[in-house]
């Protein structure tokens, strides 16, 4: 039972302190790969440093919501740090840990990262919120449908069930509808997570921005609270993607060497998929708002396809 | 080991050949668009090479090397051709947008699964399981030349559904004798040389490539 603890113990580390390193090294690369010679790795842990140091300045006009948000969206990200099967498929929360339940938690965090954007009355934030609901509410079906394309071919929706029996299966990849759950889900991952083809993560333009104008009114300890949460997204999304979908080296048992192994599997292929989203982000450009609906229906399509193909193609 | 993998493998580009399709529709630029059918023919002919290993047929190797020189570079090539004759044109929306096009696609994919069902099941050869995904594409083929308003993709999806209808001989059957297979290539060369002049034609009377211009009255 302490080992189990144990173990939980480390995947919240892991996911918290590891998530600044992750949106630094995906920002260095980046900026190699567009030639420029881009900022430690280490620089995300310096903003949060310093954020958290500087004064946290607050409209009069905002209400409750506004200050409790930032605390709500950094301990969800740690719950649900709980719950995905990182190191080993026996998680003690697992119990909890069913699929849906974490895609709920998450969107629970964006519902009220909406909410203090519109809070402030600012017109940024407003218009900030409305973006951000327009793309959770087209990204919530395929969401659901890729997730029930994983779910039929198990007969469960439990995390720790998945990738168990995923591991187990080695002709997993020649699987048309496990690759077709994996494309819809990973543009669903790029839209949740606002990067390139549907948020720009490094601007503040008026025009495009989706997530940072939601955010625009935070400043001091709410600001870091929040940047640091939406590392944590992006790490969680990372990991469920490779855990899921390229399920092995997960350990199934709680002894040292297993779980050393999967640590190892994990930084290999939660930093193969960043290096992914690096290049992908630097060879396309930013969609005008009125194509998103294009590019999140074509996944959603994918998702039903991968459903179909189940029930049709053994 | 090859025999277990065998029928997955086979779903696996087919599925990936019906993929291209579905991207052909959310794809805008003409170039884009004869680059996703090289891309389509690339994976059916590595299907027919794979099914001809299995079944140690040297025809249909035969087959599946003419169909990668006809359809991945001969044809691919004279339709870019036609795209650099035709020059710029401007975007004009489909009959259907993308979003309702990519869903009724999906219907489609769902439909031929229902119809091939019985055929799936009476079929014994270990390729029966892809008969619906390659229905699937010649339903899509169609679909395609009736949605687009521009003359070269409808010409693209009269290709892609020629695949489709290659693709359901060789799941169904291992593929129809040598000789026939290079006729029906030849007919589809010679259909694809006369439709890029006839392109060009209509270019040049109607200064645009979209068939709904072809309806009114020039004086």
């Amino acid at each position: 039972m302490t080992v189990s603890i144990l173990i939980e113990a480390i995947q919240l580390l892991i996911v918290a302190l590891g998530s600044p390193l992750l949106v630094g090294s995906m920002r260095k690369l980046k900026a190699r790969l567009q030639g420029r010679r881009g900022a430690s790795v280490f620089q995300p842990y310096r903003d949060l440093h310093k954020m958290l140091v500087k004064e946290a300045v607050i409209s009069e006009n905002t209400s409750w919501i506004f200050r409790f948000t930032p605390y709500l969206v950094a301990s969800v990200m740690l719950l649900s740090s709980l719950v995905v099967p990182m190191l080993s498929t026996r998680t003690p929360m697992g119990f909890t840990g069913n699929i849906i339940v974490l895609m709920y938690l998450l969107l629970l965090a964006t519902f009220f990262l909406a909410l203090a954007g519109l809070d402030a009355g600012s017109a940024f934030g407003g218009m900030g919120s409305s973006r951000e609901m327009i793309i959770a509410a087209l990204a919530e079906p395929t969401v659901m449908v890729a997730i029930f394309a994983i779910a039929l071919r198990v007969g469960t929706t439990s995390l720790d069930e998945i990738v168990r029996r995923g591991a187990d299966d080695s002709l997993l990849l020649l699987n048309p509808s496990h690759l077709l759950a994996f494309v819809a889900f990973f543009i669903v991952a790029l839209a949740e997570t606002g990067r390139l083809p549907v948020d720009n993560p490094a601007t503040h333009l008026e025009l495009t921005m989706i997530h940072e104008a939601m955010i625009l009114e935070y400043s001091g300890r709410h600001l870091a609270l929040i940047e640091w949460a939406g590392g944590m997204k992006l790490f969680l999304f990372l990991t469920l993607l490779s855990n899921l979908f390229f399920p092995w080296g997960v350990a199934s048992a709680l002894e040292p060497l297993p779980v050393a192994t999967a640590f190892a599997a994990l930084a290999l292929k939660v930093s193969g998929l960043a290096a992914a989203v690096a290049i992908l982000e630097t060879s396309i450009a930013k969609l005008r708002l009125f194509r998103v609906p294009e590019l999140l229906s074509g996944s959603f399509t994918l998702a039903l396809l991968a459903v179909i193909s189940f029930f049709f193609v053994r | 080991m090859f025999v277990e993998i065998f029928p997955k493998l086979v779903n696996l580009l087919a599925s990936l050949a019906l993929g291209t399709a579905f991207l052909l529709i959310a794809r805008g630029d003409l170039r884009g668009q004869v680059r996703l059918f090289a891309a389509q023919s690339f994976f059916v002919s590595i299907l027919a090479a794979v099914i001809a290993v299995f079944a140690r047929s040297a025809e249909l190797f035969a087959v599946a090397l003419s169909l990668a020189l006809l359809k991945v570079f001969i044809i691919p090539g004279i339709l870019n051709r036609a795209v650099s004759r035709i020059g710029l044109q401007r975007a004009v929306a489909p009959y259907l947008g993308t979003p309702a096009a990519l869903f009724v696609c999906g219907v489609l994919v769902a439909i031929a699964f229902y119809v091939m069902a019985p055929i799936t099941t009476s079929n014994p050869l270990p390729t029966s399981d892809a008969v619906p995904v390659a229905f699937a594409g010649v339903l899509i083929g169609i679909f395609i030349t009736v949605i687009r308003r521009r003359a070269l993709t409808q010409i693209l999806g009269f290709l892609m559904l020629e695949n489709g209808i290659f693709l359901l001989a060789l799941l169904a059957t291992y593929g129809v004798p040598f000789i026939v297979e290079i006729g029906v290539f030849l007919d589809v060369l010679v259909a694809v040389l006369i439709m890029e002049v006839f392109i060009y034609r209509i270019k040049e009377n109607f200064d645009s490539i979209e068939v709904g211009e072809m309806g009114r009255l020039k004086g």
